[in-house]
């Protein structure tokens, strides 16, 4: 029909690499054609014709035919086959592996034949009843494999699927989650590796018609696992380092050539645990061996120091939309053999998402740093020396000819339903506890009882771009800040048994109990650069010292306190003394120069501004109106200003001499000071005169003098230097180390703040003690001020020099 | 002396607020150009005026409406006049793949659905926008008082047309003319939404799910409640837009660039890519979404009595037909014009002949990678002359009445003005239809697998590409 052939054009081209493998014959051990010999196949003899097959499988982490996914990790049983299975090539390097053949030839104690049963998916290989059979009508008559047949290719992220969790390369088709052997990473970590939009997926997730973003920028930009994950000794990637040639050279063109890579390629995988074992150079990656984040996150406030205090998975793996084990309890099995399951991120159906704990790591550059983790609790029987019970003792013990045995039914089905609904699958009873042990005691367990513990996974995938990442930075600097939050982690007790931590890296942190017997994970925020000791992180926004913050508040509020009883006490007064209230002499003076008003008043703005900004970024929470980031900028700004202003006021008042009216004269300025102090105590509400007049050579009494000199002289420097050592500590790490770290320089500049506060308040009150109350703001707006005469106007520095008023 | 200005604290508080603001502000002045608004390329709709006490009536043919029209928009039929929606010809234009000036249009032209339209015209003329074209006489192009000014600017939904374009029999002429506003989707899409004999049939990206369409089917007329007009901006009757099934210029063109900004995109990635793929390519990932369109029509098959009619399948009549939905484009190089296959060209019937092969290559830099939907035909030629023939099918001793070939082409070639030797095959044709409705949201855009994968939709080697661009290199 000629419709279909016309349409056939239309069809898009599948791009596919043309596999270069030649064709193959497949042979067993001994080297014999397997059509013929009818043994399983061998893939040390079959791949070892060309490939060093020997080489291939003494170098790789994956060499172990008999390997399982990830469900090892989640499972603490010790492997129950120790007898090493032959590399399996074919898992990897076919389009279409058989992985469930393989798996069941390993689970029905036919591990020879593993390799072979990869294979049944294309045809070469069918299982009857009376064992594994070569299909000879899929051999070319030559007997040699067609290689499109086999698709033999570099593994694609499918192949690394099978056991890595979810992985889905297709876009259009909705993904949904893989159970099973695969499924395994996606538990312990929430991890889908897929170029597909959240919203386009298949899961039911809460809003997702607003998570455009897709899975994992990595696999949506193409970047597959093997690009990160690639042999070792793929002259393709560039590893060698710069350093190891002399200084002349920049690249070092001698590099091994195709042919003895594909001869002896290493099957140590780049940025894998296995490889960092392995020895080989290169092994390890980064995020900035192919990003340049210092040049794209300018915008991001102390930049170097959150690269020092975290990885850039922190920010960029914000949230995780597949359901992840919070918990997996292999104390009670189900029906089917697997243990009980609670899970974050998942509101019954509805996967909420969940953002993961961050956890100290160190780093491949040695540093420890802050990144993502999935922490899972795991409960468990062990023998009495510590071993833990296999899953067949387990499952004989639960299960019998696949279902419950008998009398696990009768102690556990309460609603005598006939199966174990959740509710029912626990250890609720000491007697439902000697059961399972007495059972496990049978087959010959000594003394079993029951473990728990916790397990960290780390997630570095699920990528995401900048817009999506964690920008909102009060996400962490905040009272209730991401890095501190506590991590769910079920019960904290089963049959007897107590939840246990390791307390090294990365679960540095405790345990917290909560109602209803839940425990939860309390992080500990330590990072430290290369070779150093780990120190406490002191997270702006979120963290502070407590009695500080009590300290400064009781001096203000003590000082705000006495002011408000000194002026009331002072408006009795007043009442009381009408009648003589204008008796004294007046004469306006001018006190302040055009340019000590302009700082002045400057610095007052500027002080008023830092306080309520630093207030903001003390405690972000009350303030959530403000962008954090914009607030420690106009922080920063407003302290430069003030910082200018106070140097250029320093300059003007050298240089004038006004810095004189500053320094208290050595003779008599006890009793000047005293006779001050009693003029505000008492003088002050009889109507005396000012003891000291303000004169434009002396303005400021001894009190000031005294106050200003500490002002200007310990606590203004002390603040500038705090909040520049705060200001540099991503830039000057070793300094700010030396002197105390953020965790003392920012209480510390909180401490000062909260005195420069106190001032202010005091400083306010007493420009009200001039000759009316709001004299001497308005002298230091226009710079006269009306005084009045005052009985030692005539002792000191005489009359101020004639100023007329016009 | 200011010692007694009042207000000096004002000038203070002023000068320092400057000085932080200004601080500020210089610190924070954002780098990033913000995109310009799209909706200033937008034009404001015109207010309408209710006409129901304008025209009092009675009518009782369509050319009295018109009349009554002109009565006050006196040029408004002389302007229609001018354009194509009346003329279904396009002035001569200046080509450089032939030697002479090109008139094509529908009145003159073959595509490859329902083949042509002269000798049909009957039928085929129901969608013109005007009164009285049949084939007995040729029509009177320069009597402007058979424009039909109903089609476009009828709002109640009931003005139906019938041979030769008159109104069909039952239509409340009156109701009809009180009712006359701006054209909204609904007039165009009697029309557009159903060439080819059907709804959906030609385009792909335009079918009757556009009239009541959802923000996921198109952005434009889902989520903003776009008419056509907004885009297809319209001055005395003049509406621009042009499709390479009828016009091989450019020239009243219309692009998504007149309203966004090519550099809008803030990742990097994708703005590297405007140089060479069209904003349609990312952004109709597919057409069809809701009703099937058209993918084959095969002429050879019809008259089997054989066979059963079966609506999108077969039909005695017409022939055998296959439709898609979710129809994935095929992509092409395309500059903005296209060539023409014209009665009486020789074409090579061993082949594929595309009537309209769009123009462009990797190596034309004005070219980009766009979308198309590709219809391919089975349709009768000389296979004497190798030329393509055109049959008469709906008029009087046509195929549909006679299901005789031989007599329908001659008739039809007869009419078109091309030889026939009596001698008829079927021959192998496709058209492209460029797509550039049907955009959906930025979120249901392709994304980078989609097309850079093992399974991705284009075909590198076909567009001129060694290989994918992202391992090869793009052009120049």
């Amino acid at each position: 029909m000629v419709g279909l052939a016309l349409f056939g054009a239309n069809a898009t081209l599948a791009q596919t690499n043309p596999s270069f493998h030649p064709a193959i014959a497949l042979l067993d051990a001994s080297g014999a054609p397997v059509q013929t010999s009818g043994a399983p196949v061998s893939t040390l003899t079959t791949c070892g014709n060309c490939h060093d097959t020997t080489f291939i499988a003494a170098n790789s982490s994956h060499a172990d035919g008999a390997l399982r996914s990830v469900r090892q990790d989640a499972a603490p049983f010790v492997a129950e086959s120790t007898a090493q299975v032959e590399t399996n090539c074919f898992l990897c390097h076919l389009a279409q592996p058989d992985n469930a053949a393989r798996l069941a030839a390993l689970d029905s104690g036919q591990p020879q034949w593993a390799s072979s049963a990869t294979l049944r998916a294309v045809g070469l290989i069918t299982q009857s009843a009376s064992g594994w059979r070569w299909n000879t009508g899929a051999f070319r008559p030559d007997g040699m494999i067609d290689p499109a047949l086999l698709g033999l290719q570099d593994p694609t992220d499918a192949n690394c699927g099978q056991c890595h969790g979810t992985v889905h390369s297709d876009g259009q088709t909705p993904l949904t989650l893989t159970a099973g052997e695969s499924g395994w990473e996606t538990l312990l970590r929430g991890q889908v590796f897929s170029p597909q939009r959240i919203s386009s997926s298949g899961l039911n997730i809460e809003n997702k018609d607003t998570l455009t973003r897709v899975w994992d920028v990595h696999a949506e930009r193409v970047v597959g696992c093997t690009d990160c994950h690639y042999a070792l000794n793929n002259p393709v990637f560039d590893t060698q380092p710069n350093i190891t040639g002399p200084d002349h050279l920049q690249f070092d063109p001698r590099r091994m050539d195709f042919g003895e890579y594909l001869r002896r390629p290493l099957h140590q995988f780049a940025n894998s645990s296995g490889a960092a074992q392995s020895g080989f150079g290169g092994a390890a990656r980064s995020c900035a061996s192919c990003h340049d984040a210092v040049n794209t996150h300018t915008w991001l406030p102390y930049t170097e120091r959150h690269f020092s205090a975290m990885t850039c998975e922190t920010c960029h793996v914000p949230t995780l939309y597949a359901p992840a084990l919070e918990s997996v309890d292999w104390t009670v099995l189900s029906a089917d053999g697997s243990p009980r399951m609670t899970y974050r991120g998942l509101d019954d159906a509805l996967i909420a998402g969940f953002q993961p704990v961050v956890l100290p790591t160190v780093g491949t550059d040695g540093a420890t740093r802050l990144s993502p983790y999935n922490v899972v609790s795991r409960w468990y029987w062990v023998a009495a020396d510590g071993t833990p019970v296999s899953e067949a003792d387990l499952r004989a013990a639960w299960l019998l000819d696949g279902a419950y045995a008998p009398e696990i039914l009768a102690a556990f089905d309460a609603d005598a339903s006939g199966a174990l609904e959740e509710s029912e699958l626990l250890l609720n009873t000491p007697e439902q506890v000697g059961l399972i042990a007495a059972r496990l005691s049978a087959l010959g367990v000594s003394q079993p009882r029951i473990v728990g513990d916790v397990r960290a996974y780390a997630i570095h995938h699920n990528v995401i771009g900048g817009q999506w990442a964690q920008g909102d930075c009060t996400a962490c600097h905040a009272d209730q800040s991401r890095l501190a939050a506590l991590v769910t982690l079920g019960s904290g007790t089963r049959g007897g048994g107590t939840l246990m931590l390791a307390g090294d890296l990365p679960l540095n942190g405790t345990l917290q109990s909560g109602a209803d017997g839940q425990v939860f994970y309390r992080p500990a925020l330590v990072a430290a650069p290369p070779q150093t000791p780990l120190v406490d992180l002191y997270v702006l926004g979120h963290h502070s010292v407590e009695w500080i913050n009590w300290i400064g508040a009781l001096a203000f509020l003590g000082v705000a306190f006495g002011i408000s009883a000194h002026a009331g006490l002072r408006v009795l007064a007043l009442r009381r003394q009408t009648k003589r209230a204008s008796k004294g002499t007046k004469r306006t003076v001018y006190l302040y120069g055009v340019y000590e008003r302009v700082w002045h008043w400057l610095q007052t703005f500027m002080i008023a501004g830092l306080l309520f900004t630093g207030l903001v970024i003390h405690n972000p929470e009350t303030f959530g109106m403000f962008s954090f980031q914009g607030v420690v900028l106009v922080h920063n700004l407003l302290a430069l200003i003030l910082v200018i202003n106070a140097a250029f006021a320093l300059v003007y008042h050298l240089v004038s001499g006004e810095i004189r009216q500053y320094l208290p004269k050595p003779y008599g300025f006890f009793d000047n000071a005293v006779m001050q102090a009693k003029y505000y105590l008492h003088g002050i509400f009889r109507g005396h005169p000012h003891p000291f007049a303000k004169t434009p050579d002396q303005r400021l009494n001894p009190l000031q003098q005294i106050t200003y000199l500490a002002i200007l002289n310990i606590l203004l420097p002390l603040q500038i230097i705090t909040g520049a050592l705060m200001w540099a500590a991503p830039r000057l790490p070793d300094l700010t180390a030396q002197l105390g770290g953020l965790g003392f320089l920012a209480p510390f500049h909180t401490l000062i703040a909260w005195a420069f506060a106190t001032f202010m308040v005091l400083h306010v009150y007493l420009t009200t003690t001039g000759h009316t109350p709001t004299a001497s703001i308005k002298a230091m707006m226009l710079g006269w001020e009306e005084t009045e005469e005052t009985a030692s106007q005539v002792s000191s520095s005489g009359p101020a020099p004639a100023q007329e008023v016009n | 002396m200011l010692r007694n200005f009042k207000y000096i604290w004002l000038l203070g508080l002023l000068g320092t607020i400057l000085v932080v603001v200004g601080v500020v502000v210089l610190a924070l002045s954002p780098r990033r150009v913000t995109a310009p608004d799209p909706w200033v390329n937008v034009p404001a709709r015109l207010p309408t005026v209710d006409h129901s006490d304008l025209l009092v009536g009675p009518f009782t043919t369509g050319p009295e409406v018109t009349a009554a029209c002109l009565a006050c928009h006196e040029d408004a039929a002389a302007q229609v006049a001018m354009t194509t929606h009346w003329t279904w010809q396009s002035p001569p234009v200046t080509v450089a793949w032939r030697d002479e000036p090109v008139s094509v249009g529908k009145a003159n032209t073959l595509n490859n659905f329902c083949i042509g339209i002269q000798s049909n015209e009957a039928e085929c003329t129901r969608c013109h926008a005007g009164y009285g074209w049949g084939p007995e006489e040729p029509f009177d192009f320069t009597n402007v008082a058979n424009v039909d000014c109903l089609v476009c600017h009828d709002q109640t939904g009931t003005y139906i047309k019938s041979d030769e374009g008159f109104p069909a029999e039952d239509v409340d002429l009156l109701a009809v003319a009180q009712s006359v506003g701006p054209p909204t989707r609904a007039n165009c899409g009697g029309c557009h939404f159903n060439g080819g004999g059907g709804n959906g049939v030609k385009h792909g990206d335009l079918d009757s799910s556009l009239y009541f369409p959802s923000e996921n089917l198109d952005v434009h007329m889902g989520g903003l409640d776009f008419q056509c007009t907004d885009c297809h901006q319209t001055e005395n009757h003049q509406i621009s837009g042009r499709s390479i099934s009828v016009s091989v210029d450019d020239a009243n063109q219309i692009y998504c660039t007149d309203c966004h900004e090519t550099t809008l995109h803030s990742d990097e990635r994708i703005t590297a890519h405007v140089d060479t793929v069209a904003c349609q390519t990312c952004h109709i990932p597919t057409v069809a979404l809701r009703d099937p369109t058209r993918v084959l029509w095969d002429w050879s098959q019809a008259g089997d009595l054989s066979r059963t009619n079966v609506p999108g399948e077969y039909l005695l009549t017409r022939g055998e037909f296959m439709t898609t939905l979710d129809y994935q484009p095929t992509y092409t190089w395309y500059n903005g014009t296209a060539q023409r296959y014209l009665l009486g060209d020789e074409i090579d019937p061993s082949s594929v002949t595309v009537l309209d092969p769009p123009m462009g290559s990797i190596h034309d830099p004005t070219a980009l990678i766009f979308p198309f939907k590709i219809h391919y035909a089975r349709q009768p030629y000389d296979t004497q002359y190798n030329i393509l023939l055109q049959p008469t099918t709906a008029g009087e001793g046509g195929y549909w009445e006679t299901f005789d070939w031989d007599s329908a082409l001659r008739l039809g070639a007869a009419a078109a003005g091309i030889p026939y030797s009596g001698s008829y095959g079927f021959a192998e044709t496709s058209m492209y239809w460029p797509l550039t409705h049907m955009v959906q949201p930025a979120s249901a855009a392709l994304t980078c697998t989609d097309c850079h994968s093992d399974n991705g939709r284009m075909d590198w080697l076909a567009l001129g590409y060694n290989g994918d661009p992202m391992v090869w290199g793009g052009r120049g």
